[in-house]
């Protein structure tokens, strides 16, 4: 029963903790566009190093993404995580679409000296029916993949920084075939 | 006689939701936090848990709770799932 307690309380939202932010701004791409799957998916990861290359379904036209996270502190599946948003996004603002500003949040976390700089957008977050890699959506504490509907899926974590708060999400993903590179967020919170 | 079949066919279409929903407690928040899941009544507790989002009927994205129902559609969404990665089969 305690077990099964702490289990759902790792699984909480409402965790929030206090970082230390300056506040920019920059323009950020509004979800205009119909974004599809991704195909034809490749990393090459060195120690410090990711990069990823696939093709992308944008309203209907296919388009090849390059695009490469360096940084010798960053895990290199979380530098592939964001090679893979960054990628996606560099090609949507190319496409375009509505621009608006927003307040980007640049971070000292805590006692670690490291700063994280903004790449110059603030992440997109996720949502329920998005089609992404798996690679896309952070690890959960929840660690073992189970089977829902006869898919293969997981939980996953998100973190995001903004205005000084960083906020925590958690959600379902789903394999959408046992071959497929694909997964579709089935659920968030 | 047909209106009375028809008054008979309303009040049961009419009812049913609303029994349903009758039947159904909405736990407080403190209740989710200790609600006692137990994988032999998975299907039983999760229809419940079901019928509780879906009288609740929470937006699916998060940002547009306030702090009280994101706390509540977490836990609830968060034992839901446990059953399917808790649960072995």
């Amino acid at each position: 029963m305690i077990k099964q307690s702490i289990l759902i309380s790792l699984l909480l939202v409402n965790q929030i903790a206090v970082a230390n932010c300056n506040v920019r701004s920059a323009s950020v791409l509004n979800g205009q566009n119909q974004v599809g799957e991704v195909t034809d998916f490749k990393q090459t990861i060195v120690p410090g190093k990711c990069t990823v290359q696939f093709r992308l379904n944008v309203n209907g036209q296919w388009h090849t993404v390059e695009e490469t996270q360096e940084d010798r502190w960053t895990k290199e599946s979380a530098l592939c995580r964001d090679a893979i948003r960054y990628g996606k996004e560099k090609l949507l603002a190319s496409i375009g679409g509505k621009f608006t500003t927003e307040a980007i949040t640049v971070c000292r976390e805590g006692d670690a000296n490291t700063e994280r700089l903004s790449k110059g957008f603030e992440p997109v977050k996720l949502k329920i029916g998005d089609k992404i890699l798996e690679s896309e959506a952070g690890k959960s504490k929840i660690e073992n993949y189970f089977t829902h509907k006869n898919q293969t899926c997981r939980m996953f974590t998100e973190r995001y920084t903004f205005k000084g708060n960083q906020e925590i999400y958690n959600g379902v993903i789903c394999q959408n075939d046992r071959i497929d590179t694909n997964w579709t967020v089935v659920d968030r919170w | 006689m047909k209106l009375i079949t028809i008054a008979i066919a309303l009040s049961v279409v009419g009812c049913y939701p609303a029994a349903a929903v009758a039947e159904t407690k909405i736990l407080s928040l403190e209740e989710l936090r200790s609600y006692p899941v137990d994988c032999k009544l998975k299907e039983k507790q999760v229809a419940q848990l079901r019928q509780i989002q879906k009288i609740k009927n929470f937006n699916s994205n998060p940002d547009t709770l306030n702090e009280y129902d994101r706390a509540y559609n977490s836990r609830l969404k968060s034992t839901i799932w446990w059953f399917y990665f808790g649960c072995k089969k």
